[in-house]
């Protein structure tokens, strides 16, 4: 599924990688029932992680082709960026690897090594100090992770059914795949195959959404109105806390609706807007005037919330540990867990993390202090990752995540290139990676056999990701009609990448001067107020997160998950009752990627022979 | 408590609103805002998790 994958993120925006381990472990569940045979939990474990992993590292290369792109746009040369994006980035604007669009070519030797070196040393510290945090948290400190064995039911429930005569999983699931396989052809496939034989694809339904904000903005100036046309995701709507969707949906209402044109356009708050322009201009233009120093304020506020929240929790949990006579662990591993010396994982964390700060110090940003770099990786990291490890371990969850955290270190740092806006700094996470080697204990599957199938699948993965690209790639320009979410957001997202990466340049860029202290404020109290008056008046703390989410965004973008919130609520928990249908609702949704994919997969594999096909004149 | 944390925010929100609409929403009053209705927040939680059940 991994090219399908690529294809449809670039034609359509979803992946559908967030459900292709279900399809795989359903159709196993299914093959194993059939064959008269069980598949044990650990099997469908790894498959599911395994899957996952597969169909996911797709898009990891999707930098090399944007870059390839944004090094040859008018955004970059105009922010004067163009001439110094790194080597280990991407070729030179004129090189030819980027002219025949070609991914295997030597102009790409020094950005495809520079990236597998950095990968297979994060590879290495992800899965040594993963380790060695579980030991210390599961094993030494006995922390129950709640949240383990609810991830390792999925597997074992699934497991169960395979010795069943159980047949209700698979013929949801030929449902969801039946109308994935219907919609998919209709907005995917058409234009798809049209695009192959015409310059201009036929697009039965425009891709990505049909723009009515010209419309508004004769009732509502400023508001943005974009209706998406993606309707797969009404399959979200049926997923997702029907609360949480229609919160977010009015407060997105009543941001375009009211709060734009009504109050920030009518102060001159929103003053760059002119009519006629569409909602990507409008969107850029009402983010650089408010919305992104709003935005800054609730991110701020998300991390205050998690904080607020969690803390008396861990308060608790000290309590009452303190008050049973609970022993300690220790760091005797139990038998037949497959465990590793604790050595050898600290060891290979510290071989990793040093290797990768000698590579940017030396190789990458030679003139950015070293102290930032020193501190990220054995500071901060290690320091972070045994919060979040704890947190996991007692919560299930994460604390906070500390918000512009790069860009406060490039401010300190007084470092002005624009290389370092292209460096993966080692401040890094390995707490929440902590879960999974519970699950694995919870679910039986020895860690060993864990590590084995991950240094199988590694070396496929990044080579035939690479592969795939590439052809992909040589299909047709991307972005181009060919790729038509990539051809409406990629330029906008050029303009805010260049803006980004120049904000610290000279001290009086477009980005400094659109961050301003009174609206990021306004973001940071307004959602503080929020969440405090929604906890006074006793309600769902989820509402939060919904009307907070929704402040700001377009409204137009939700359309398809309201219909499947609403037709969820109010026609199939009727029709089904509340337990089949939420039982239903995963396996549908699994069988609707699946169809997708497959069309996906199909359409890409029709265009690449038309490619490789030559026509003849006799 | 409880009360405590409930005044507290509502006294944030009325403190913010009133910078909003009356002092060109100035950073420092929002700030203000914000610090006491972080302490009611806070206050809210650690009495939900610590105090509640014994009452």
């Amino acid at each position: 599924m991994m090219p399908g994958s690529i294809y449809l993120t670039l034609v359509s925006g979803q992946s559908g990688a967030g459900a292709a381990p279900w399809v795989a472990v359903i159709l196993f569940t299914e093959l194993a029932r059939r064959s008269f045979t069980t598949a044990r939990r650990q099997e469908l474990y790894m498959l599911l992680g395994l899957t996952g992993a597969a169909v996911g590292s797709g898009n990891q290369y999707r930098g090399f082709i944007w870059y390839a792109y944004f090094v040859n746009t008018p955004q970059a040369a105009s922010y004067e960026i163009a001439d110094k994006i790194p080597f280990w980035i991407a070729p030179a604007k004129d090189a030819i690897a980027i002219a025949e669009r070609s991914l295997l070519h030597m102009d790409w030797f020094w950005p495809i090594a520079i990236f597998l070196i950095t990968k297979l040393l994060a590879e290495i510290r992800y899965v040594s100090a993963g380790y060695f945090l579980f030991r210390l948290t599961a094993d030494l400190e006995r922390l129950p992770y709640p949240m383990a064995p609810i991830e390792a039911q999925g597997a074992t429930a699934l497991a169960e059914t395979t010795g069943r005569t159980e047949t209700w999983r698979w013929r949801v699931f030929s449902i969801g795949s039946m109308a994935g396989l219907i919609w998919g052809f209709i907005y995917i496939g058409v234009p798809s195959l049209t695009g192959v034989m015409m310059s201009q694809p036929i697009q039965i339904l425009k891709i990505p959404f049909i723009d009515f904000t010209s419309i508004v903005e004769r009732v509502a100036p400023t508001g943005v109105f974009a209706l998406s046309t993606d309707f797969g995701q009404m399959l979200t709507g049926f997923v997702l806390p029907f609360p949480i969707i229609m919160t977010e949906f009015i407060g997105a209402l009543f941001t375009q609706l009211v709060l734009n044109p009504r109050i920030l356009y009518r102060f001159e708050i929103l003053h760059q807007w002119r009519p006629g322009l569409d909602v990507r201009a409008t969107g850029l233009f009402n983010g650089l005037d408010f919305w992104i120093s709003y935005g800054m304020g609730k991110s701020f506020s998300f991390a205050i919330v998690g904080i607020a929240t969690s803390l008396p929790m861990l308060l608790k949990f000290r309590k009452t540990r303190q008050a049973r006579t609970g022993t300690r662990g220790s760091l005797q591993p139990p038998p037949g867990r497959g465990d590793f010396p604790l050595w050898l994982m600290g060891g290979l964390w510290l071989f990793g993390m040093a290797a990768f700060v000698h590579l940017v110090h030396v190789y990458m940003v030679p003139n950015f202090p070293l102290v930032f770099l020193l501190g990220f990786a054995f500071l901060y990291t290690p320091i972070n990752s045994y919060i979040t490890a704890r947190t996991y371990g007692i919560l299930g969850r994460d604390l906070f995540e500390i918000p512009y955290l790069h860009e406060t270190a490039f401010i300190l740092s007084r470092y002005e290139e624009v290389d370092i806006w292209f460096v993966h700094l080692p401040d890094e996470d390995y707490g929440r990676g902590t879960q999974r080697w519970r699950v694995l204990e919870l679910t039986g599957t020895t860690f060993t056999s864990n590590i084995a199938a991950h240094l199988l699948l590694m070396p496929i993965l990044l080579v035939s990701g690479i592969i795939v690209w590439h052809f992909v790639w040589k299909l047709a320009p991307i972005p181009s009609a060919q790729y038509p979410f990539a051809q409406t957001w990629w330029p906008i997202h050029a303009t805010t990448e260049c803006l980004w990466k120049t904000s610290l340049r000279d001290g009086n860029s477009q980005m400094l001067q659109a961050v301003r202290g009174g609206y990021v404020a306004a973001g940071f109290t307004a959602s503080l107020a929020i969440y405090g008056l929604l906890w006074v008046a006793k309600l769902p703390s989820m509402w939060f997160y919904g009307i907070v989410g929704g402040i700001g965004a377009d409204p137009g973008m939700m359309i398809p998950k309201v219909l499947g919130a609403l037709i969820g609520r109010f026609y199939m928990i009727k029709r089904f009752g509340l337990k089949r249908w939420f039982m239903f609702n995963p396996v549908l949704a699994a069988g609707f990627t699946c169809g997708v994919g497959l069309v996906g997969m199909g359409t890409v594999a029709i265009a690449l022979v038309s490619k490789a096909v030559i026509v003849k004149p006799f | 408590m409880e009360k405590i944390a409930t005044a507290l925010i509502f006294i944030g929100a009325i403190i913010w609103g009133y910078s909003i609409l009356f002092m060109e929403a100035r950073w420092k009053p929002q700030m203000l805002s914000a610090a006491i209705l972080i302490t009611g927040i806070v206050i809210a939680h650690v009495w939900e998790e610590l105090f509640r059940e014994k009452r």
